[in-house]
């Protein structure tokens, strides 16, 4: 409709409608006014900028899809439409719009972030070289271009950046928290410390947050009476419930967990919990995988949400024809996902197995092997040999696919990509994965909804994949990639799938989110194309034993050692200066690492050996290592990071000792001996059957619970004898078991090659 | 389960149940945590609590060891951090003294409760599925939730299956000592009867008629918590009624009501701590059973009255489950028995859980000494002289026996005998009745006194009616049964006393008024029956059993 009114009656009509907050109305006013974009700029702006600051987003973006197509538009107004198309999925809009305006190069802080933040799926040194100049620029910019490089994986720049941050800001407490996180991410536990502590100051839910991140940290690094500590503090506050239950959660109290919920709907009852945090209680319930805890205050009227009890009511929770919603905590607890949504498919369950289910490998069929990280631990290591050997037994590297949840290197997680790369096979991060085109079905949708967050997440990434790929087998490697390899074959129906599991089951290693792996085992297990194997008989019998199944239903996939890289030089001679002792390992508890440094105090003071002690790893109580070498004067210690290979440490050195208290098969031993170092190591996991005994050349089996002063006396004793030994038998010994050749034979059984 | 104020509890834990029983707790001032977990999750207010704070202390239960000691390490966190005094108790001696080593303080062993049960009978508790289970050797386990220890202890001895330390303890407390405190001695008992909202005044009727033997017997004082729109009527009996709505009278969502009435109902039983409830209905009530199970409500007995002749498509086990709920089961004996097709009969030979199943006589409101004669009856409905035909057919009855009553109508002219239509108290005016000039109406209640006026009575065949006509009544009957699905199979009753010549039986569908015209002649010839069942008193028989159940809880046996 024409109008005869002036621009500057719209106007004053515009503002008018805007201050009221009638964007819609104000926008139909302009387009009634007759006066369009392109002559009059200016009026459509305002309309666009205030629908943008009041949050009226779809409005905003109408307003500027005009602008856009009269050509007319601001620095700002391309800003707002950049941003919305980044915060919509849509980085490549966002890209051409910016580099349309403001160039490859912007100027404008703002539009250099944004444009680094729109490039970072498509170019990432030009996304990084974009955001590492955002130093100077605004709070808003800082931060997101810290989010942004934590997006890439660009840790370090990150936490760089958040430096900054934190001292041109220092009453944001945002940075504060990604400081922690970026820190904590990256292994830097004292700047993580740090970073929680400062947030004490916060107040109210600032400081309880502050104190569960103080916590966990504290757990992580072993210091139980500081994360006692910290979690007393928090329980002495009159914190908001989601803290209190992270705190159970973070301190793996289940039953305090319970009590906690138990105590909710009272107080929910008095008007002490509001809407929005009984939210957050059912949100955090629901992604902890407290399914009936959720549906247990869901009956006792906390408010939960559309989408969540859509879902629930359709997963036959709840309802009119579902099951009646749990009346006690106690009832409640027993309902747990993915334990509940089991089996996925009810009607497979004793249905009759369809023509073909087991076919053979065929040449062009595509394996996804699949594992958490490539950091460097031995399992990541036997990961990259099963590519290498599978690619060296002559399978084309273009049918091999890894999928990795992280790779991210400054978190430590990439520490085998190169190596794995160098195989020639698919690597897919799919922490990266865009899964913009994601098409699930509703019910595989329904079942994803309900797992727990994390699992959430990697089995949405891995769906995505493989749906992709079309595998014909899924190998998911450790239980982090087993689990969701297993529920992920299940809702694509993929043919085969081998799950390898490692030493010992989860609870034991201290994982108490182990019910989780349990209760998806015991369901795809049952499925009649799904393997699994460890990689020691022990570990084999302790999965068999925790899953209940019969002994033998898991196989053994033995490790193996890349005979190429770890050999024995006859050429060295052994050192005619003192004793090089070797330690390679995590340092972590559960490697005993400071029994180790005591071990090698013993060796010198009680038995006088004139040693020179190596370790070679990294982990959270590197510190206290070094500390307490000192503190017992092994001053000499020599403590290296990890390196990617590690052949040579074992040719500078004349022996292995490993004290570990959990191991499965260790890598270092098989790798040591293959070398012709003489190993000694404790009684645990797969080490007896790794370790060559007997005869002078036999290595020394040391018991599981040991002393370092008895440890040094068993070694002082016999390492005369083994060190005079021949070499020779140790090296055998390994080539018989371990070898590449043998793992790939043995994996393309498992996968179903034609015999 | 909702603890009183100065409780801090953990909801699944059983043992506020049991302390409320305990003479040196019941009613004390001071703040009570009842573990070290109900302690860590409840700490705000204990901290700021500045008068006596008790926490009990308790072995391994349902968390695993570390849990427990990670527990144990917290709250003495907490302690170093406040500075707070507290008390630390433990239910027994073993445990205070293991408590006392880890803690390194302090632990009281609390005072034994006395013992309340010294029979043979044994129930097994257990936590090893996880939630509180009484264990059955026979059957599934039942949800413990749904008992009050303080209840149980008073029906068994009670066992674990000793995986679970702190559960061991719990009932070692349960059981009681011998040479523990005694309660304060108790008064006249307080019974609570709940009625439900039925189609008549069946439920109210039935436990008006045991009411009145339990007030007169034992001196009961008997509060009805009545969800019948009859509750005046209980009023004019002398009793306490509290008027209740259901969710469906009031359109609420159920589980909403039931909360509310759970809370409510727990209210009141913590405020009379009753010595027993007695619901009749077809089965127990959820806020009933809820409510009973919460903390320091007492240990009030649960008796279930249950009549028979549910119809025959009612199936299922699911309404029998309250069996395994009450501690006795009552089914009001029924003269049509035999002719008994609903999944009730023969129940009374079945194991429950504890209950005894027993069945009495047949219920009457009325007693033979109640009766008057049928000058003073007439008198006393303004009754003339002539013949006089009682219709009783319940409240909204037209619409289903339109037609009988049109037949009754001109037989009765016909006969020269005068219908007299009985509307419920509970009825609305009924045009179609009000306005006929050859029906008088009359509205009183219960009838059978005044059964005497009548030389015939047309009557439904519920409990009531059916078991007052047939032994309080010797005139002509026509039974016109009801035919609802919530209903009694009145039908089996009706052809039942035809069976026994005790009646005659009008059909729905029947189209015949040979039958009809029968029966009115007989009427006017003011007809005896030949020979009906001799009256019993089911409810002084129901009444002495409560009275047992009663007795057999608040006295050492």
């Amino acid at each position: 409709m024409q109008t005869n009114v002036s621009a500057g009656e719209i106007r004053r009509d515009l503002v008018e409608l805007c201050n009221q907050g009638r964007f819609f109305a104000a926008h139909m006013r302009l387009l009634d006014s007759g006066l369009d974009a392109h002559l009059h700029p200016s009026l459509w702006e305002l309309v666009e900028r205030r629908a943008t600051e009041a949050g009226d987003e779809a409005l905003a973006y109408r307003v500027r899809r005009e602008l856009l197509a009269a050509d007319v538009v601001s620095a700002d107004t391309v800003l707002n439409q950049a941003r919305y198309e980044i915060e919509h999925g849509q980085p490549g809009a966002a890209r051409i719009l910016l580099e349309r305006a403001f160039g490859d190069e912007p100027e404008n802080s703002e539009a250099r972030i944004l444009l680094g933040i729109a490039l970072a799926s498509e170019d990432r040194s030009a996304a990084i070289h974009l955001l590492q100049d955002a130093e100077g620029g605004s709070e808003t910019e800082m931060l997101w271009a810290v989010d942004a490089l934590r997006n890439l994986g660009e840790l370090k720049r990150a936490m760089r950046l958040c430096r900054v941050a934190v001292e041109r800001f220092p009453l944001n407490s945002m940075f504060l928290n990604r400081l922690g996180w970026i820190a904590e991410g990256i292994g830097d536990f004292e700047t993580a410390i740090d970073a929680a502590a400062t947030g004490l100051n916060g107040g109210g839910d600032n400081t309880a947050r502050a104190l569960n991140r103080l916590v966990r940290l504290h757990r992580r690094l072993g210091d139980k009476p500081k994360a006692m500590t910290y979690a007393a503090e928090l329980l002495r506050m009159d914190a908001s419930p989601v803290q209190k239950l992270s705190l159970a959660r973070t301190l793996g109290q289940s039953a305090l967990l319970q009590s906690l919920v138990g105590s909710l709907p009272s107080l929910h009852a008095r008007g002490r919990i509001s809407a929005s945090e009984a939210e957050k209680v059912l949100t955090f319930l629901l992604d902890d995988g407290h399914i009936g805890l959720a549906l247990f205050l869901w009956r006792e009227g906390f408010p939960i949400g559309a989408a969540a009890k859509r879902v629930l009511i359709r997963k036959g929770f709840g309802g009119e024809l579902g099951a009646e919603l749990p009346r006690c905590v106690d009832d409640a607890v027993q309902i747990r996902s993915p334990d509940a949504l089991f089996p996925l498919y009810p009607e497979r369950v004793n249905a009759s197995l369809p023509a073909g289910w087991y076919p053979a490998l065929r040449d062009n069929d595509k394996i996804l092997l699949v594992n958490s990280v490539l950091a460097a631990g031995g399992a990541e290591r036997q990961f990259l040999m099963v590519a290498r050997s599978l690619v060296a037994a002559g399978m084309d590297p273009d049918r091999l696919h890894a999928a990795l949840f992280s790779i991210e290197r400054d978190r430590g997680h990439g520490h085998f990509e190169d190596a794995l790369r160098a195989t020639g096979i698919h690597v897919h991060d799919l922490a990266r994965r865009d899964m913009s085109s994601l098409s699930m079905p509703e019910r595989e949708q329904d079942i994803v909804a309900l797992l727990p967050a994390r699992l959430r997440g990697d089995v949405l990434a891995l769906y995505d994949l493989a749906q992709q790929l079309k595998p014909a087998v899924i190998h998911g490697w450790q239980d982090r990639a087993a689990v969701a390899s297993g529920l992920v074959s299940q809702m694509l129906d993929i043919k085969r799938t081998v799950l390898s599991v490692r030493n010992m089951r989860p609870s034991k290693r201290g994982d108490e989110t182990g019910w989780i792996a349990r209760s998806v085992y015991k369901d795809v297990l049952a499925m009649p194309s799904v393997a699994m194997t460890a990689n020691a008989v022990e570990g084999a019998r302790d999965y068999e034993d925790w899953l209940g199944l019969p002994e033998g239903d898991v196989s053994i996939l033995s490790n193996a050692v890349d005979e190429k890289v770890f050999f024995s030089r006859p050429d060295l001679q052994p050192s005619v200066g003192p004793i090089r002792v070797l330690g390679v390992f995590r340092l972590a508890e559960n490697k005993r690492p400071l029994l180790w440094v005591e071990t090698m105090a013993a060796l010198r003071e009680q038995h006088g050996l004139d040693i020179a002690p190596r370790i070679v790893g990294a982990g959270p109580i590197a510190d206290e290592v070094r500390r307490h070498a000192e503190r017992i004067g092994l001053n000499d210690l020599r403590l290296d990071p990890p390196i990617e290979d590690p052949s040579e440490i074992y040719r500078q050195s004349d022996l292995l000792v490993l004290l570990s208290q959990v191991e499965g098969t260790p890598n270092v031993v098989l790798e040591a001996q293959i070398c012709g170092l003489p190993v000694a190591a404790c009684r645990v996991g797969g080490v007896s059957e790794a370790l060559h005994q007997g005869g002078p050349s036999g290595g020394l089996l040391l018991g599981a619970e040991i002393t370092a002063t008895d440890a040094a006396d068993a070694i002082a004793h016999w390492l005369p004898t083994a060190l005079a030994a021949e070499k020779e038998p140790r090296v055998r010994f390994i080539l018989e078991r371990y070898s590449t050749s043998a793992l790939a034979e043995r994996l393309l059984d498992l996968y179903g090659r034609q015999t | 389960m909702t603890a009183p104020h100065r409780w801090l509890t953990d909801t699944s834990d059983p043992l506020p149940q049991l302390i409320a029983d305990h003479p040196k707790f019941a009613g004390r001032e001071e703040l009570i945590a009842f573990s070290q977990t109900a302690a860590l999750i409840h700490w705000p207010t204990i901290e700021t609590y500045t008068g006596k704070v008790s926490i009990i202390l308790r072995r391994v239960g349902r968390e695993d060891e570390t849990e427990w000691r990670n527990h144990l390490a917290l709250l003495q966190q907490l302690l170093k951090q406040s500075g707070k005094n507290i008390d630390f108790l433990a239910l027994n001696d073993d445990a205070a003294t293991a408590l006392s080593d880890e803690m390194g303080q302090t632990v009281t062993a609390m005072p034994a409760l006395p013992r309340e049960f010294r029979g043979d009978r044994a129930l097994t508790l257990s936590r090893i599925n996880g939630p509180l289970q009484l264990v059955r050797d026979h059957s599934d386990a039942l949800p413990a939730r749904q008992y009050n220890l303080a209840r149980l202890r008073r029906l068994a001895v009670m066992e674990t299956d000793g995986t679970d330390a702190d559960l061991a303890d719990v009932v070692q407390f349960a059981n009681g000592v011998p040479e523990g405190e005694r309660p304060h001695p108790k008064k006249a008992p307080v019974i609570f009867v709940i009625v439900p909202n039925g189609f008549g005044l069946g439920h109210v009727t039935r436990m008006l008629a045991v009411a009145r033997h339990l007030k007169a017997r034992c001196g009961a004082r008997v509060i009805f918590w009545s969800f019948s729109r009859g509750v005046g009527i209980i009023s004019q009996f002398g009793f306490e009624a509290v008027s209740r709505q259901t969710a469906r009278h009031i359109g609420a969502e159920a589980d909403a009501w039931r909360k509310w009435e759970t809370e409510e109902f727990a209210a009141v039983l913590r405020e009379l701590k009753p010595d027993l409830v007695v619901q009749d209905s077809a089965a127990l009530e959820d806020f009933v059973v809820d409510a009973l199970a919460r903390p320091d409500v007492g240990a009030a007995r649960l008796a279930l009255i249950r009549r028979g002749m549910w119809q025959k498509h009612i199936l299922g086990t699911n309404l029998l489950a309250s069996e395994n709920l009450a501690d006795m089961v009552v089914e009001p004996g029924d003269l049509a028995a035999p002719a008994d097709r609903g999944i009730t009969r023969g129940r009374a030979t079945k194991t429950t859980a504890f209950a005894g199943i027993e069945v009495s006589a047949p219920v009457t409101l009325t007693q033979p000494a109640e009766l008057l004669d049928r000058k003073r009856a007439r008198k006393a409905l303004r009754l003339g002289r002539g013949r006089y035909c009682l219709i009783s057919l319940g409240g909204d009855a037209f619409s289903d026996w339109g037609h009988l009553v049109r037949h009754l109508i001109d037989a009765a002219e016909k006969a020269r005998v005068q219908l007299v239509w009985a509307r419920s108290p509970l009825a609305a005016p009924n045009p179609d009745i009000d306005g006929n000039p050859k029906i008088m109406t009359r509205s009183f209640y219960p009838l059978a006194p005044y059964l005497a006026a009548f030389d015939g009575v047309v009557s439904s065949a519920g409990y009531n009616s059916f078991h007052e006509l047939m032994q309080l009544y010797d005139g002509p009957v026509l039974f016109a049964p009801r035919q609802h699905s919530a209903l009694d199979d009145q039908a089996a009753r009706a052809r039942f006393a035809a069976s026994q010549g005790w009646a005659m039986h009008a059909e729905a569908a029947q189209n015949d008024d040979r039958s009809i015209s029968s029966f009115m002649n007989d009427v006017r010839a003011s007809k005896k029956a030949a020979s009906r069942p001799q009256w019993r008193d089911g409810a002084a028989e129901i009444s002495d059993a409560l009275a047992g159940l009663i007795k057999a809880g608040n006295s050492p046996l």
